[in-house]
Parts: C-alpha cells; structure tokens; sequence
C-alpha cells in the first residue's frame, strides 16, 4: 500500500462519526487535563488508560490517545502562559517568555502565538512524520538485535544526560528504572528476579503504575509540602477590563518565521532516537534570540520567545512518534506511556507495525492531522473555559488527582498490592524531586532496560556469545559512540564557557542562580 | 521562574552568616546507597550457585545493582565532602521554587497516611464511601477549609465515577457495604 493510499484510509477510518467523536473527547479531556496546573501529557494518558479497557477496537483508543496528547500541549502552554507552571521542562521556555507576556497585559497574544505555532508545527510535522515513517520503518527491518541493543543504550543515555541538570543524579535516577524494569520472571528463562517471594511481583511492575507514582503520586506529595509556595496569580486574559486583540500583524510577522524555524528544529530532533523535545525547544529559544531585532525583550516577554519553543516542542512531539512507531524506542515520558497503551491492546510498535496494523498506524496518524484542527478550533475560541478550569482550587484538585491515580492503578490491576506499589513509587518521586533527580531517566528505564538486556542476550546468543558483535557492526558502534557523544555532550557548554571565562547560561536556570 | 525571582537558597552564605548544610540530601544518598547494597546483596544470593555468565539471567540484576550502589556511594561521599554543591534547579520537577528546607513535611505524611488508610478499606468498605471520605480529608489535608464545597465535591465525584465506570465502561470498582 502507498502512502498516500495508507493515509486516505486512514481518513475514511477517522471521519467516522464514531471515531470522530473519540477525536473530539481526546482532545476535550486533553486540553482539560493539561490545563490543570503540575499534570503532564503522560500521566494524562496513564490516568486514561483505564477508560479504554471496555473498548473492542484499538483504533477508538488510539484516535483519543492521539487527541489527548496533542490536547495535553495545548492545555499546557496555556497554564505555562498564565499561570508559570510549566508541566514538562519542554514548556519552561514558554513559561518564561509567555507570562511576561502574560504580566505586561499581552496574554491573549501569546495564547494565539502560541497556539497558532503548535497547529503549524503539528501539522507540518505530521506531514513529515507520513512521508518519512514507511521508508524509516523499512530500513528498521534489517537491524539485529545488537542494534537494538545499542538504539537502547543510546535512547537512555542520551536522555539522561540532556534531560537533567546533574549527570550522576540522572544516572541514579536511570539505575532505579532498570532495576525497577528488572523485577519480575525473566522473559528467557522464567527466573524470578527481584521478587522477594512475593507473588504479585512475578509479573513485574508496570510502567502505568510507575508513572502513575512518580507523576500523579509524587507531584501532589511533593506540591503538598510547599502549598504556600505555589505561584496562584492567573495573569488576566483582558487586562484594566478592556477587551484586546489575539494578534496584531505586526505580531504576526514576528512569529512566523519563529514557528517555521521552531518546526524545522524539532521534528528532527524528537524523530532520532536520543530525541524529547526539551533540547530543540532549548535550541529554539537560543535561536530565536540571537536572531530576533528584539533582544532586548527577551526575558521580558519576547512573541519570538514563544512561537519558536512552542512550535519546536510540538513538532518534537510528532517526532517522537517517529522512533516509538517504528522501532518501538519511546524517548519521553509520554511516548512510554504510549506504548505501554499500545501493549495494552497487543500492538507492538517496530518495524512491521505498519505491515501488521497498517489500518490502525494510519488511522493514527490521520487523527493528529484531524487532532490538530480541532484543537485550533477548541483553544482559543473556549480559552475563558479554561482559564475557569485554572482557577480550580488547588486542594480538591489535587484530592482528585489521587483519587483518579489509585482507581487508575486499581482498576487495571484489581490489587491493593499494586496501587501500595504505585505510592512508594511516589514517595520515592516526592524524595527525588525534593533533591532534583530527574524523573524521565526513570521511566526511560523502566521500559528500555529489560528490552535492552533481551536483545544483549538475543545477539550473545547468535554470536555464540562472543562480545565482539558488538563492535564488529558499523551501525552498532555507530550508535554505541553516539551514547557516547551524547553523555558528553552537556559538559561541552560548561569547558566552553571556561575558556571563554565565564559561567554557561542555560536558558534562565544558570548554575548561579 | 526566572533567576531573579527564585529564592536564595539558605545553604549559600548571605552577608557573611555560617552556611547551613541541609541533612535531607545527605540521607537520601545515604538511603540510596544502602539500599542499593542491600539490592546487590539480594541479586548475589537469588543467583544462588548458577554461573554469572554473559548470557545469564543474574548478570543484569548483578550490573544494574552494582552501578545504583556505585553511583549512590560517589553521591553520598560528594554530598558530605561538599554539602554547597547542590545542583541547579531542574525545570522538570519545578523543585528550584522552593528549598527542602521550606517544606513542610507533616502535610505530605498525613496524605501518605490517608493513601494507605484509603487504599486499605477500598475492597471492604466500597468505593463510593472510602472515596467520598478520602477526598474530603485530602482536601482538608492540602489546607482546604471550605468543608460544604469539599463535601459536596466529594459526594458527586465519587458517585459519578462509580457510576460512570461500572455502568458506562464496564470496569469493576467495589461496592463494598452499600447495596448498590
């Protein structure tokens, strides 16, 4: 089947009345969810999962995943813009530059800015992700297991070492993912690891359940212990009661080369396996700055400031889908969580996906074109709806949150056992975000680790377990030296900055705070 | 978020004042490092008398063990020979807005506590009534003094949920006590 054929399909599949109405609730509890101060598109997601159990198809599923990871972005610039809390640490950006927008009465601005970026690069990124998925997925089919192997030590490492500030912290925090994806039976041999004779661990622990812990658990305990700490000024939509504009032309033509330039910085960036977006999004604001006749703004609420990051996070996003389709390598949070849903309904993501479930990956992927449009639709237009859903007060808010978090496991699991699991999982979260451990490094290994050490012993195992297989395959080493290149990477700015002189600066978080 | 607004955290020296060197962090990579160990130890024994080969069962639980206790030890003996060198703040986890020391830790032990408490009952108790009380206390827990808006929040989420899972969705949630 041709693309063009796979996609058409895919439209007729989504247009449905039925699964366009799964788009429209994907992208309704999306929005809702991402509003909501501290959530993050995965544990949007892993809080869902569960609604998705009664249905029979998959498709219906994953058009409202697909809808809810958009909605999930788009509800949470609004949040960084209004009220300063980014959810992920791809919105800081946003958080920075929009609500100074935000504060200097110019909030509606950076709303449309930064919706109208997220629709360009969503789109276009989408559109990229359906020319180029089928022709990657089949280069995909030749790669053995030692590369495998090596796309997995990449994915993590890479990760790890860009996402967080301190690379001994991130590796911790990596240690602890492994070790969690290690408990259980042993895929190969049937050995239980780590189970202390506890039954209920014979299955292993799963990733909804830590992500549940460490995002839905850990957040509230860790937002519990400082509630008077909270930013809770919602910068008004209106300000002094007048009504303004979205965007001006003049603001127009400040933001869409941004967004273009955001698009073209993130989607490649998501779509390798080291991928997450807060780098492109990073790289983006960089960008932006140091081309903007603006400079001086920046900090203060620059619209470049917001239209390039937003447009680089969201096209990074639909990148991300890129690796996890086709290799079945998540490199965010959210795009573990994916693939934990899609395992859910006995869908492997990998290199034959778009052979086995044609129907179902275009029938995704035509929904993020659909996603996307509605979102447009829904943002801007209902955006006094979601301010109201802003001002939820903090205290239900969050009793709610860990009501849905232990139905969530609860519900999926039927086990005490699991939903006591899932909350030492956030008190481990609520210890690692009080002394900032990186979280993503957790749940990256979690779900890599033990599909990393099946394919070191699937290709020991051809080899006649002669280790050699691991440095005799260019591609292999390739990838093997990129982890390397990756680990080093964050300290370059830092040796740079020291034969320059001076401290690095990193976005506004320098070490000198 | 921005350097300017967050604040100075008490372990740098201000206007000449003795520096304070939090314990927190100290303990947890004490913590980590001991139970790491404690992992090692447990990956040595399960592995019994079998041979550690490359391609054996006990050699991951053995690698992944051994680099958290590694890692956990660098940690600790960095955290007690330079207690200043916290890192910066991490936008992911939003810790940089508040210092460890401006936590207070009684709010978060009672939730865990209600959690557990919660959790417990569930099965026996039913879902409507463990969650109706649960989300009340939380509430209060979290500082909400508004016990009409809370209750009647309770009350109509926890019905609306029950209902809307094992009616609309088909998942199973215990009634427990209540006839329903």
């Amino acid at each position: 089947m041709s693309i063009l054929d796979g996609l058409l399909d895919g439209f007729a599949t989504v247009l449905s009345p039925e699964n366009l109405l799964f788009a429209a609730i994907g992208v309704t509890v999306g929005t809702f969810v991402g509003v909501l101060p501290g959530i993050g598109p995965a544990l949007t997601i892993a809080l869902l999962l569960p609604v998705t159990f009664s249905m029979d198809s998959p498709t219906g599923a994953f058009i409202m995943f697909a809808g809810i990871y958009y909605g999930a972005m788009y509800g949470g610039s609004t949040t960084s813009i209004l009220l300063n809390t980014p959810g992920e640490s791809a919105s800081v950006a946003t958080a920075i530059e929009g609500h100074q927008m935000a504060l200097r009465g110019r909030a509606k601005t950076a709303l449309a800015t930064s919706a109208i970026g997220s629709f360009v690069a969503g789109t276009l990124s989408t559109l990229a992700l359906t020319l180029f998925a089928v022709p990657l997925a089949s280069l995909a089919v030749n790669f053995q297991a030692s590369d495998y192997f090596a796309l997995a030590v990449l994915a993590m490492l890479s990760v790890t070492a860009l996402v967080g500030r301190s690379l001994l912290r991130g590796l911790l925090s990596l240690a602890v993912g492994l070790f969690i994806g290690l408990v259980g039976l042993d895929e190969l041999t049937g050995q239980a690891r780590f189970t202390f004779g506890t039954l209920e661990l014979f299955e292993g622990i799963g990733v909804t359940l830590v992500i549940v812990g460490l995002f839905a658990v850990g957040e509230t305990l860790h937002v519990a212990g400082r509630l008077r700490h909270l930013p809770d000024h919602i910068a008004p939509l209106d300000p002094g009661g007048r009504r303004v504009g979205w965007m001006s032309r003049a603001d127009l033509s400040r933001s869409w080369r941004p967004w273009l330039r955001g698009t073209a910085v993130g989607f490649p960036f998501g779509a390798l396996p080291a991928g997450g977006a807060d780098i492109p999004t990073f790289l983006s604001y960089m960008w932006e700055k140091r081309l903007s006749k603006h400079r001086k703004e920046f900090g203060k609420g620059a619209v470049e400031g917001v239209a390039g990051p937003e447009a680089a996070n969201n096209a990074a996003f639909s990148g991300v889908l890129i690796p996890l389709l086709t290799l079945g390598i998540p490199t965010s949070a959210t795009a573990a969580v994916m693939l934990a849903s899609f395992q859910v309904f006995n869908v492997q993501p990998g290199p034959q996906l778009f052979e086995k479930s044609s129907a179902l990956v275009w029938a995704l992927i035509a929904s993020l074109y659909v996603g996307n449009v509605m979102l447009l639709l829904l943002n801007l237009p209902l955006i006094r709806l979601w301010v109201q859903v802003l001002k939820i007060p903090r205290p239900p808010l969050y009793a709610g949150i860990l009501v849905f978090a232990t139905i969530g496991v609860y519900a999926v699991s039927g086990s005490v056992f699991q939903v006591l699991l899932a909350y030492g999982v956030g008190v481990l979260g609520l210890f690692m975000r009080m002394y900032r451990f990186p979280i993503a490094p957790v749940i990256l290994g979690a779900i890599l680790g033990p599909m990393m050490e099946i394919q070191f012993r699937r290709a020991l195992l051809i080899s006649n377990n002669d280790l050699s297989v691991f440095v005799t395959r260019p591609l292999t080493v390739t990838l093997l030296a990129l982890a390397v290149v990756a680990v080093v990477l964050p300290f370059l700015p830092k040796w740079i900055a020291r034969l320059r002189g001076r401290s690095r600066d990193r976005l506004a978080f320098g070490e000198d705070d | 978020m921005s350097a300017s607004e967050s604040p100075a955290r008490p372990e740098a020296p201000r206007d000449g004042a003795p520096a304070r060197h939090p314990v927190g962090p100290r303990v947890f990579a004490g913590v980590l490092f001991v139970s790491g160990g404690g992992l090692f130890w447990y990956a040595f024994t399960e592995s019994g008398d079998d041979p550690i080969t490359l391609d054996s069962p006990h050699l991951a639980p053995l690698v992944v063990t051994g680099l958290w206790t590694v890692l956990a030890a660098v940690l600790l003996v960095k955290s007690l020979v330079r207690p200043d060198e916290a890192p910066p703040a991490d936008p992911e986890t939003d810790a940089g807005e508040t210092d460890p020391a401006d936590v207070r830790w009684l709010t978060p032990a009672l939730l865990a506590v209600a959690l557990v408490g919660y959790v417990l009952l569930l099965p026996t108790v039913g879902f409507l009534i463990t969650t109706t009380v649960f989300f009340f206390a939380a509430a209060v827990i979290l500082g909400s003094r508004r016990w009409w808006r809370d209750g009647v929040i309770a009350v109509v989420l926890s019905t609306a949920v029950y209902f809307a899972f094992t009616r609309l969705l088909d998942i199973f949630l215990p009634s427990g006590v209540l006839p329903i």
